[in-house]
């Protein structure tokens, strides 16, 4: 645990140009079934989701509230059992994992971050309390065992996501911090177990605008100083582009582009990519000169048709997006998108 | 801080070509009164709406941008109170108002457009009802003729007619949200405070309906109060944006010299918190620290805990007043006034 704080004199590992898979989904799909027996109604909430998280980089989760990325998540998590599909880590299915310890393993190495700062901690434990929690339930795993040793190793991690003074941070309660710094104790929390993956499910959007971008900072740190691979789900395009190495696009269960971010939001290729980047706020661009006609709304997760769930939105349409889902078409580069123009 | 020690936030006509505001507010000031402290969460704050303009208020959750909206249409409940200031519509008091008076005056000139749509409409009657009772209560029509102009008002916010009869848990987010907006067009009011009418909403959405705002004020030559906290997003509508932080005006500026000039360093540090989706990629800080707790706000300029440029000695101690630095260009900072900083 010594060699944190000297993340400086670390060798930069070459992430960027080294692909090392960490986490990877293979067709993850989630239905749920609401109604009676008698009329049973579905939701398909992810279809067939598949990519790779990478050691060292951070992927972006990209669209509108019910698109299916929180559940895409939660089934990473293994908060939610998958309808169908696989999650590879360590290069076995972890949906085989059933026993406790295995799960608790897997957990250890695949943390998650959540949304509201506020309910997120325990109101009536100091934030030591919430620190040491994972220290003594995973301080085997970690080797750190003693209560000396975690109440270092609490200082340690609120001085890795630059909370100060530690000794005065870790004798408050939730309600005596901000938003941003509950946010860092939340990150804090997630590195305690000394985490391979962080599940990020819009970590910043309930933060004050100002702040925002420290969080993000701190976790890009994380990412070059100690290579850990990070799901960045966001329904802000603008701050995928900033922190993010890759960028998947969701819309309505299915995530229908893949590519590198500056590529993405350069040249995007999939319709709906192109509607949600043209409907970003850009100050540069102003919005009379928008020439965009927008229709339509993200169609009810509950009756999709067979077909792509954009095509009756899309300016592009044919005969066939309403009749099958077009497959994955690669591209160029290592990028990759769901719609038949490029088939 | 006396009120002489500061200046109006001075303002001239956008493009409408009258220069009579059609709001006036000045030195206003609203305060939360707890068993615990006093907030005062709106400071001495002055500025005016002209005739077809879209006036932009930004800042952080709590700085007082809600508190304004509640004041100025006098929705403000215990334990808040306005405590001073003017607010004058047209040239009537607002705040010497009766509340009987208020009742007819609110809907017919002034009307307000809440963040949450889903809270904001009655979830028991229908939509086309809701927006009935709104003409009913204010002109004496016939439920017929009433119902007439609902189904034109669904038609110009974009909602299918026949929607009419639908509840509100049977539309969309965006349809929710325009149906406010519909209610607040019923009586053609001359201002309508936005207050975040799109944060809950997707991008997409947020554009057609903002799109829709704007081509509706253009036709119907109202005011807009636009609240929100994306700066971005308030560049691209207003014509001028004040920037608010911990109760005060420090700011204001018509929108793309406020985005391509800004002066206070706090509106600077703000505009380096956005990542942008164009242009080449910057390197964003933030601004270190939060927003001051306004129950014991910082003495002297209230920025000067998380300024990086601040005079030791003098914005600890002065408060600065808001000063036009540039013309239609005010801002509250020591480090613009000649004065102090030749």
């Amino acid at each position: 645990m010594t060699t944190v704080h000297q993340p400086e004199t670390a060798p930069v590992t070459d992430y960027k140009t080294r692909a090392t898979p960490v986490l990877e989904a293979r067709s993850l799909t989630k239905h749920f079934f609401t109604g009676s027996a008698l009329s049973r109604r579905v939701v398909k909430a992810v279809q067939n989701a598949s990519f790779t998280l990478y050691k060292g980089r951070v992927t972006a989760l990209v669209g509108e509230s019910g698109s299916g990325k929180s559940t895409i998540v939660r089934m990473l998590a293994r908060l939610y059992e998958p309808t169908s599909g696989e999650v590879i880590f360590d290069g076995r299915n972890t949906l085989e994992y059933t026993s406790r310890k295995s799960l608790m393993h897997y957990r250890s190495k695949v943390q998650m971050i959540f949304q509201d700062p506020f309910s997120s901690l325990n109101p009536v434990h100091k934030i030591k309390y919430t620190l040491e929690r994972p220290l003594r339930l995973y301080g085997d795993e970690i080797g750190i065992r003693g209560r000396a040793a975690i109440q270092e190793q609490v200082l340690n991690l609120l001085r890795r996501v630059s909370l100060s003074p530690v000794e005065e941070i870790a004798g408050k309660y939730p309600h005596q911090l901000s938003g941003g710094q509950r946010q860092r104790v939340a990150m804090a929390r997630a590195l305690a177990v000394e985490p391979e993956v962080i599940l990020a499910d819009e970590p910043v959007s309930m933060l004050d605008v100002s702040i925002r971008m420290g969080i993000l900072n701190l976790m890009a740190k994380l990412r070059d100083e100690q290579g850990i691979a990070f799901l960045y789900v966001t329904h802000d395009l603008a701050s995928a582009r900033y922190f993010a190495d890759e960028i998947l696009v969701m819309y309505a269960g299915y995530i229908v582009e893949g590519a590198a971010s500056e590529d993405l939001i350069q040249n995007p290729k999939h319709p709906y990519t192109q509607l949600l980047l043209s409907a970003v706020p850009d100050p540069s661009r102003g919005l009379r000169t928008a020439d965009v006609e927008i229709k339509g709304e993200i169609p009810s997760l509950g009756a999709l048709g067979n077909g792509c769930p954009f095509a009756a939105r899309c300016p592009h349409v044919m005969d066939i997006c309403r009749k099958a889902m077009p497959p994955v078409t690669t591209l160029e580069g290592s990028r990759w998108t769901r719609c038949y123009l490029y088939e | 801080m006396t009120t002489t020690q500061r200046s109006w936030a001075k303002t001239r006509t956008t493009e409408s070509g009258t220069t009579e505001p059609l709001l006036m507010v000045r030195d206003l000031e609203v305060e939360y009164r707890t068993k615990r402290a006093i907030v005062r969460a709106v400071d001495h704050v002055s500025f005016d709406v002209f005739p077809n303009e879209v006036l932009g208020l930004a800042g952080e959750s709590g700085c007082g941008k809600s508190t304004i909206a509640h004041a100025v249409t006098r929705i403000l409940k215990p334990p808040a109170y306005i405590t001073g200031g003017k607010v004058m519509f047209n040239g009537i008091d607002l705040l010497a108002m009766d509340e009987d008076n208020l009742r007819g005056f609110r809907w017919e000139h002034l009307a307000i457009v809440f963040q949450s749509a889903m809270n904001a409409l009655n979830p028991v009657m229908t939509i086309g009802n809701q927006i009935i009772d709104a003409i009913q209560a204010h002109m004496p029509v016939s439920k017929r003729d009433a119902r007439t102009r609902a189904l034109e008002l669904l038609n110009t916010v974009g909602i299918d007619p026949r929607r009419i009869d639908s509840y509100p848990h049977q539309l969309s987010g965006g349809m929710r949200q325009r149906a406010v907006i519909a209610i607040a067009l019923a009586l053609n009011p001359e201002l309508i405070i936005m207050d975040e009418p799109t944060t809950a909403l997707d991008v997409v959405v947020q554009k057609q309906i903002l799109y829709e705002v704007q081509q509706l004020k253009d036709q119907f030559g109202f005011s807009i109060i636009f609240i929100t906290h994306d700066l971005s997003l308030l560049v691209e509508i207003s014509d001028r944006i004040a920037i608010m932080y911990a109760g005060e005006i420090v700011e204001v500026a018509p929108s793309q010299e406020l985005f391509r000039n800004p002066k206070h360093p706090y509106t600077q540090r703000l505009m380096n918190s956005f990542p942008s989706i164009s242009g080449p990629k910057q390197v964003l800080a933030g601004i270190p620290g939060s927003p001051p707790d306004l129950s014991e706000p910082p003495t002297g300029c209230r920025f000067h805990p998380r300024c990086h440029v601040k005079i030791a000695g003098l914005c600890e101690e002065v408060h600065p007043a808001l000063l036009e630095v540039a013309p239609n260009h005010s801002a509250a900072c020591h480090l613009l006034d000649p004065e102090v900083a030749p």
